[in-house]
């Protein structure tokens, strides 16, 4: 018999904290595309703000769940501060994602509104192009390296055999690249409505292609989820009880359902359904990607929360 | 140098949970809340005829390479010059990451003083006056064993190096301080 325990101390708080750290991240590297890859300017100052402001209300979550969190200073200042530590880490991938990615947005050539437009037209670097791409890619490393992180803060550690495995920061890579696409979309669209009706043909161009990325990353999350679940099948048996939870256990519900089925599946084949309807000449409409992209972020969002939840550990093993 | 180090006697443990009272009582744990600093779970394996139970004290390891310390950003948690496993309470965020990291479940968020508290081997309050911990001065049956691990004349030092007094998780690589002996060799006279 083993004293298996499952880690209950982050919850919710800190899984929507992984989730919008990863789709900002995520986020913040198709705006690059947009801006200095398309051209479209417009397209991706909305983009990377709404990507910046999806991390900052990540950090306010962890912050939340912080029990001194006007201490939080701490992390940067602290005496003894351990240079070592996820945590840290991770605080100063944020810093630089957040201060990379204002000074990318306020680097862009873009119709501000009025007030905001004097500020932002007399920083020195407004619409200087070399400058605006070279933020672009320091926020978008930083947006990788965000989305990044937030698998290894969990992959790091051992107490927990099914967190410590390469696959979860591939896993919550590919899911953050995945909403942050699904964003995009989303942003994507509101723009387009709200476009005069001879610019709409773009928009409907970028729905497809932003669709399509998020069908072959869905794709690539399927493999990694299905290689993770069946390699720990095999144990070790902590790990075999946590992939018990998600596929038959209390979390089934949640992951087999919520994960895979609606927040993977149904959106990848709403997605090639699109593509394919798409190729045959269909009328173009970019409905099936938005509700894909509603359920990919809702998919997303429970993903960090069962992982969070499915750690099992063992203390006590009994001598043979 | 000394180095803090406990073994615990399962043959001896009887489950009373005098540890738990003396511990809560000294340590003014957050008890009614189910936090405390140590634990007496009890444990039935083996099939019949052959089922053995075991009640398995639990409490900090106080390991060598605590993953506890390695995890805190502002270095709150700690090890001391005496190899005990501390936490800074003022330091403290309590963002609950070594609670996680922790693989012997030893931490617990103290909402009182809106930090992670555990076990400290009573070292500020008895150990540094020369006393054992509470835990094992209350053990009614003798089963917890205190003692500085450098110390060839120590007894947990003899026990330890005898290969009687083994680690919980050995396979974590921690090198917990706090060492446990499942089957006591027989001795002359037993």
């Amino acid at each position: 018999m083993m004293n298996l325990l499952i880690q209950h101390i982050w919850g919710v708080y800190i899984a929507i904290y992984l989730f919008l750290g990863g789709m900002g991240g995520g986020g913040m590297v198709v705006s690059y595309y947009f801006c200095c890859r398309r051209n479209d300017n417009k397209l991706a100052v909305i983009s990377a703000i709404t990507s910046l402001i999806i991390v900052i209300i990540g950090v306010l979550f962890l912050m939340l769940d912080l029990e001194k969190p006007e201490k939080f200073y701490l992390v940067f200042v602290s005496p003894h501060l351990n240079p070592h530590s996820m945590i840290f880490i991770g605080s100063s991938i944020l810093t630089s994602f957040i201060t990379f990615g204002l000074l990318f947005v306020t680097a862009i050539e873009f119709k501000w509104p009025s007030f905001l437009g004097k500020i932002i037209s007399l920083l020195p670097w407004y619409g200087n192009r070399s400058f605006t791409s070279a933020m672009g890619i320091l926020a978008s490393i930083a947006g990788f390296l965000t989305a990044f992180y937030t698998g290894v803060l969990i992959g790091v550690l051992k107490s927990a055999p099914f967190w410590h495995t390469p696959a979860l920061p591939l896993l919550f890579v590919a899911s953050a690249f995945s909403t942050g696409v699904v964003g995009v979309l989303l942003v994507n669209e509101t723009i387009g409505i709200m476009a005069p009706k001879s610019e709409r043909h773009k928009y409907q161009e970028y729905c497809s292609i932003l669709g399509e990325w998020d069908a072959i990353l869905i794709s690539i999350e399927l493999l990694i989820i299905f290689t993770y679940i069946f390699l720990f099948t095999y144990g070790p048996e902590e790990a075999e009880a946590s992939v018990y939870l998600l596929t038959t256990g209390s979390l089934a519900p949640w992951f087999m359902g919520g994960v895979v089925t609606m927040g993977l599946a149904i959106p990848f084949l709403l997605e090639y359904w699109h593509i394919f309807s798409e190729s045959r000449g269909g009328k173009p409409s970019c409905a099936l990607p938005i509700i894909a992209a509603i359920l990919v972020i809702i998919g997303g969002l429970i993903l960090r929360y069962v992982v969070l939840s499915s750690g099992v550990m063992t203390i006590f093993l009994p001598p043979s | 140098m000394t180095k803090y180090g406990m073994v615990i006697d399962l043959g001896s443990c009887l489950g009373c949970g005098a540890c738990i009272a003396a511990c809560d009582f000294e340590n003014q744990t957050p008890w009614e809340e189910g936090k405390r600093r140590t634990h007496v779970p009890e444990f039935i394996f083996g099939e019949y005829p052959n089922v053995e139970r075991l009640f398995v004290p639990r409490l900090c390891m106080h390991c060598e390479d605590p993953p506890c310390v390695a995890v805190c950003p502002t270095g709150a948690s700690y090890k001391n010059e005496d190899g005990v496993v501390l936490v800074r309470y003022d330091m403290c965020i309590g963002c609950k990451y070594c609670v996680v990291a922790c693989p012997y479940n030893a931490r617990y968020v103290d909402e009182r003083k809106h930090a992670i508290d555990k076990c400290t081997f009573c070292y500020n309050n008895r150990v540094s006056q020369g006393r054992e911990p509470a835990c094992v001065e209350s053990c009614v049956g003798g089963a917890r064993i205190f003692g500085d691990l450098e110390d060839p004349n120590s007894e947990v030092y003899k026990l330890i190096h005898s290969g009687e007094a083994v680690p919980l998780r050995a396979d974590l690589g921690t090198h917990p301080k706090v060492r446990y002996i499942f089957r006591r060799k027989k001795r002359e006279g037993d």
